[in-house]
């Protein structure tokens, strides 16, 4: 993913522009991050470079965990313990 | 730059086939002459691509998308909501070296929240899944200020999409024909090759 991709892109939920971007992993493009939506406290992943943008009910679980465990380090607390549709506390 | 047809043609035929296309989201690989002719209408006649932001809309393996790059557009974004497809189109980019203007996105066609200058896009003709057409021409005038779109050529479709349009805020523009021969892609195609007519349809937002 590139970083102008923000320009053009709103949260598939609620629609709100724009969103935050936080990169764990850079190389020639963005491989690995997380965009998160201001507007409704939702969390998106990007895995290797391919944004995940799906809304609640198409999302895994356990695979949104995995995700959120493997960069603990890097997320926001807010990510981490109030995400949505999921996160590692409530 | 391409400075042919048959330059775009040759090198669009090295995009690869789904490894296992899907019926639900009447996956295939739009051949390589079509698309050829189709980049060619858009971005010679109709000047819409080189220099705009492009959405390719249900991209599948990257048809439309890498060669809307190869064309000259600014910036691309191919979106599916199916990984293998996206998968696939990855490795497309990369081959063409266009990984710094095409941005791949996961995300149905429903949820769908960009504003680009130019969709294109090849949806499923609603066969499988019912009005899955409808879905997508609503996302593209939602998503882009002029939209090409490959449907069914049929005369009734002809009719339906022009009202469609017009109630979701746009005009179909233009109509361009094709036809469309396609190596065996799913079992029930015996033939040797599946040859059908469809219809490009040039839909402007907000001209009526």
């Amino acid at each position: 993913m590139k970083r102008r991709l923000l320009e053009i892109l709103a949260c598939p939920m609620c629609k709100h522009h724009p969103l935050e971007l936080k990169v764990f992993d850079e190389k020639q493009e963005i491989e690995e991050g997380v965009l998160m939506c201001e507007g409704c406290g939702r969390w998106y992943p990007i895995i290797e470079t391919i944004p995940h943008m799906l809304p609640d009910d198409l999302r895994e679980e356990i695979e949104d965990k995995d995700f959120l465990k493997k960069w603990k380090k890097e997320l926001p607390k807010r990510v981490l313990a109030k995400g949505k549709p999921f996160n590692l506390e409530e | 730059m391409i400075t042919s047809k048959s330059e775009l043609e040759i090198l669009l035929e090295r995009i690869g086939n789904f490894d296992a296309p899907k019926l639900k989201l009447e996956q295939y690989r739009l051949p390589a002459p079509a698309a050829a002719e189709i980049l060619w209408y858009i971005g010679l006649r109709h000047k819409d691509l080189e220099g705009r932001i492009v959405g390719d809309l249900g991209c599948g393996t990257g048809m439309l998308t890498a060669g809307a790059a190869l064309m000259g557009a600014d910036y691309v974004v191919g979106v599916d909501i199916d990984a293998p497809a996206l998968s696939k189109a990855r490795g497309v980019v990369e081959k063409f070296r266009l990984g710094d203007r095409v941005d791949l996105l996961m995300c149905g066609v429903n949820d769908l929240s960009i504003s680009v200058d130019v969709i294109i896009q090849n949806p499923p003709f609603g066969i499988r899944e019912r009005e899955a057409d409808r879905a997508f021409l609503k996302a593209g005038i939602r998503a882009g200020q002029t939209v090409y779109s490959l449907h069914r050529g049929d005369e009734g479709v002809r009719k339906f999409i022009g009202s469609y349009v017009r109630d979701l805020g746009g005009k179909v523009d233009e109509i361009l024909p094709l036809n469309i021969k396609l190596p065996p892609t799913y079992h029930f195609h015996k033939k040797k090759f599946h040859e059908f007519d469809v219809d490009l349809y040039r839909i402007v937002r907000g001209t009526c």
